[in-house]
């Protein structure tokens, strides 16, 4: 579907007539929002989870017969509740989300998965018309804000050093392509995907289309927007930095680079993890790419080149986003995110200790979207809208048990174990 | 540990360098153990268990001299006990090697007097049996607890083998250390049973095991413990020219009924005491329990439950991780949201219970967390309500084929706190069904000196009759 689809069938939606849904629709398109106080916005944020109760209340059953096992009366349920309700993202593989959907699911939508680097099942995530509009408008209104400014329609170019097939898959790449549509801004897929077989099984490797890459880096558009998983950059930057002096002429002959001219506004934007290369930290990933990609403030002054990097994750419909050198995470101004103790699991209050990161979004409308995705964060006070800013620590490692595996079950030991 | 020092190799087992013997030490070995096995059933049956005693009274000294406390933090992190639990497996050492609870279990299980462990014994007129080993007897022995292993190695000994232990590498030192008291006792039994006896690991691409399985003379083979080894192990023997014989005690668990009549304080406080001892890591450990009655009493009894896990946790507190932490935090939520009652210490993973209508969550449970298998799961426990007594007999009796019992053979041990009128309906029940053990739920992780192991005689199992007649049968 395109954005202009999705605005088309969220339009129609039945839902929109039920108060809450059409109260949440309102807010999503009120930029105001980011101008508002942090205790204007939390206490918005209790509201919605009462009222987002008491919507899923009154359209599920399953919802219904789980506050009452769990205690919660939507009436008076406060943010303490989502250390209850808060779902591990492991629940959500497979055809986890099933049981969470509403009974009266708008059809139509898209399903995103997960990119299964674990090894597990991926996670599966249902994605209404109404609810895929809902994810344009605040990730792209989050996105503006923390860029800092509007992205104009029309104008700039965008390079996703991803493949176009994604944008069914994954959803951050989803979001990308939609918003820049949704902006009238092109974008180009500087990967494309190919089928191979390794070791008897069938497997998706993603290999660089020179031609798209190189009209980015030619392209005069301003603003050049690059969208990338940090490893992305960090492999482009290192080529440039490994080029002998010779080699580096012939390049810059033929294709005008390094450095890539990102121009006015122009920003890098990174997201989505390792995905399993090994990378230095990210501040010399920043350093090194700065060397080779130069961008512009709105008057024209050469500035570092921005960097921001987004934290999302298939389960949720909206992202983290930060930006480099000047702001930590920061989510949008109506979801809640708090940290769970690992011990106790229940909310940390104060900041400043590590947690497990935990999302709720009162703004989705098919599931009550309220996950722990088994990331390490910690929280700072902010002078942000939010409040609070998150970074990011580590993900949990998890034992798979094996090495228990000892008792009755498991006398030669090198046989219990996956690891030869 | 053997008097003698056989030819051994060093090799690396996971992050531990063991000790092996190699195949020419093993040769060797197995060459005396007719010579020794001779040696030790010339000896009366009484003397060999004196020997026995005072293995464990060394080892009670030990403990109480404060001389076990490294070997209490290394055996802490080879099993994942907490040092409370391994405390209390220490002290349970000396009972495993009560001369009174072996002899009677000897007793008990030859038909004859044990008499006929050391000699030709009278049983009828003028027909005799003598009960001779049929060793020598190698044991794999099963892995986390300290006891399992002594109990076959022990009797093994009893009954005149020489016995070959291989520990697991969880409890290799703690079975090394109780049997290299034997060094300290003096007198001609225990030089015999110190030749009698050899401890070492094999790895399990170890020619030396190879040998062991597929060539030596070795006269029983006991395994304890499940798939893949058990497989693996028992297509080697099968080609051994020698023919040993092949026992295997597989994996099993435990089970809990209690029905709303007998649902008193004292079966919650028995049943919270199975779910805390050894992390239900014990064959016998209850890892599921039916209870028969309402939703409500079950309600009741379970918080009665919880209450005392709480009470009982402070004395034998668990070892927790982070890791550990996250995935229990996640099966509860699951089946939480899948329809099951979680009941769950207070402030930390401490323990869990889940009460689920009339059908297991944990099988849908798991489908997000399969890393949270029997295994894993330590303080653990479902409990499912049923109307009938007939449901929970099928509850048992599918348990095996469930995807969250994958592993086991199926229940050895059946803890009931039900009213006198159903016990003797659910026993018939429990025996058709292939059930070990019927216990009461208070102390149905405790071995009668009576008991067979697993529905077999341990002590019959590693020796052979030999019957004699003197005169002619009369017609």
């Amino acid at each position: 579907m395109s954005s202009s689809e999705i605005f088309k069938r969220a339009s129609e939606s039945r839902l929109l007539k039920d108060p809450y849904v059409e109260k949440v629709w309102r807010l999503i398109g009120d930029t105001g929002l980011f101008k508002k106080s942090p205790d204007f916005l939390e206490s918005l944020r209790r509201d919605l989870l009462r009222e987002s109760l008491d919507f899923f209340k009154r359209h599920s059953g399953y919802y219904s017969q789980l506050f009452e096992r769990l205690d919660i009366d939507p009436k008076s349920a406060d943010f303490p509740d989502l250390a209850k309700l808060a779902i591990p993202s492991d629940m959500l593989r497979g055809d986890g989300q099933k049981q969470f959907l509403i009974d009266d699911v708008e059809q139509g939508g898209e399903f995103f998965t997960s990119s299964g680097t674990t090894g597990k099942e991926p996670v599966k995530i249902y994605r209404s018309p109404l609810d895929l509009a809902i994810m344009i408008k605040a990730n792209t209104y989050l996105f503006e804000h923390v860029y800092g400014g509007k992205l104009e329609e029309g104008k700039g170019i965008a390079l996703f050093l991803a493949a176009p097939e994604l944008r069914h898959k994954l959803s951050f790449v989803a979001f990308v392509q939609l918003t820049l549509e949704y902006k009238d801004i092109e974008l180009l897929y500087g990967m494309d995907m190919v089928q191979g077989e390794t070791s008897g099984t069938q497997w998706q490797k993603l290999v660089p289309n020179r031609e798209r890459i190189l009209k980015f880096m030619k392209s005069k558009a301003e603003p050049k927007l690059l969208f990338t998983a940090p490893a992305g950059i960090y492999l482009l930057s290192q080529n440039f930095e490994k080029m002998n002096i010779l080699k580096r002429i012939v390049y810059k002959l033929v294709t005008g680079t390094p450095p890539i001219e990102l121009g006015r506004g122009g920003v890098i934007v990174t997201g989505g993890g390792s995905k399993g290369y090994t990378l230095p930290p990210y501040d010399d990933i920043v350093s090194l790419s700065r060397k080779y990609f130069l961008a512009k403030d709105s008057s024209g002054q050469e500035i570092p080149t921005p960097f921001m990097d987004v934290l999302g994750m298939t389960e949720t419909l909206t992202a983290l986003i930060d930006r480099h050198g000047s702001l930590n995470k920061i989510p949008h101004p109506l979801s809640q995110v708090f940290l769970l103790d690992p011990r106790t699991y229940g909310v940390i209050e104060e900041d400043g200790k590590e947690g497990i990161l935990g999302i709720f979004n009162p703004f989705v409308t098919s599931w009550l979207e309220t996950f722990y995705p088994g990331d390490l964060m910690s929280s700072m006070p902010s002078t942000s809208y939010y409040g609070r800013e998150f970074k990011y620590i580590r993900r949990f490692t998890v034992e798979e048990g094996w090495d228990l595996q000892r008792a009755c079950g498991g006398t030669m030991e090198e046989m219990m174990t996956r690891k030869g | 540990m053997v008097k003698r020092a056989y030819a051994s190799t060093e090799k690396k087992a996971g992050s531990q360098t063991v000790v092996e013997i190699t195949e020419d030490g093993l040769s060797e070995l197995l060459s005396r153990a007719r010579g020794v096995q001779n040696g030790l059933c010339s000896i009366p049956v009484e003397e060999r268990l004196i020997v026995i005693e005072k293995i464990g009274q060394a080892w009670e000294e030990k403990r109480r001299k404060g001389e076990l406390e490294s070997l209490k933090h290394e055996l802490s992190a080879s099993t994942g006990y907490s040092p409370q639990t391994i405390d209390l497996e220490l002290s349970l050492v000396p009972s495993a090697l009560n001369s009174l609870s072996i002899k009677r279990n000897l007793v008990a299980s030859f038909p004859f007097e044990i008499s006929c462990l050391e000699r030709f014994t009278e049983v009828g007129k003028d027909e005799y049996c003598w009960y001779r080993p049929r060793g020598p007897v190698f044991i794999i022995s099963s892995g986390n607890s300290l006891i399992p292993p002594l109990i076959p190695t022990t009797i093994s000994l009893a009954t005149g083998n020489m016995t070959l232990l291989r520990p697991s590498l969880a409890n290799f030192f703690g079975v090394k250390a109780v049997y290299s008291l034997l060094e300290d006792i003096s007198g001609d039994v225990a030089e015999l049973m110190r030749e009698a006896l050899a401890i070492s690991y094999f790895s399990h691409d170890s020619p030396s095991l190879d040998y062991l399985l597929t060539k030596s003379k070795v006269g029983v083979i006991n395994f304890w413990g499940g798939e893949p080894a058990r497989t693996e192990i028992s297509r080697r023997v099968s080609s051994n020219p020698n023919h040993p014989d092949l026992i295997i005690n597989g994996p099993l668990t435990g089970y809990a009924i209690v029905d709303a009549s007998s649902a008193t304080e004292s079966a919650a406080l028995a049943l919270a005491r199975n779910i805390l001892l050894f992390d239900q890591q014990l064959c016998s450990s209850p890892t599921e329990g039916a209870f028969i009655g309402d939703w409500e009493d079950a309600v009741e009894f379970v918080t009665m439950v919880g209450k005392k896990l709480d009470d009982l946790t402070e004395t034998l507190p668990p070892k927790v991780t982070e890791s550990r932490a996250y995935v229990i935090e996640g099966i509860r939520r699951s089946l939480q949201f899948k329809g099951s009652m979680v009941f769950k210490s207070g402030s930390s993973p401490n323990w869990t219970i889940a009460l689920s209508k009339s059908r297991s969550v944990l099988d849908d449970a798991l489908q997000a967390f399969p890393e949270f298998g029997l295994h894993t799961r330590r303080r653990f426990m479902e409990i499912i309500v049923l109307e009938k007594y007939e449901d929970a007999l099928r509850m048992i009796e599918e348990l095996p084929k469930r995807k969250s019992f994958r592993g086991i053979d199926g229940v050895q041990s059946v803890g009931l706190s039900v009213s006198d009128d159903s016990r003797e309906r659910l026993c018939a029940g429990l025996a058709e069904r292939g059930i070990f053990r019927i216990l009461p739920l208070e102390d149905m992780y405790m071995r009668s000196a009576l008991e067979p192991y697993d529905g077999m005689n341990l002590a019959q199992a590693f020796t052979y009759a030999v019957y004699r007649r003197d005169k002619p049968l009369e017609a």
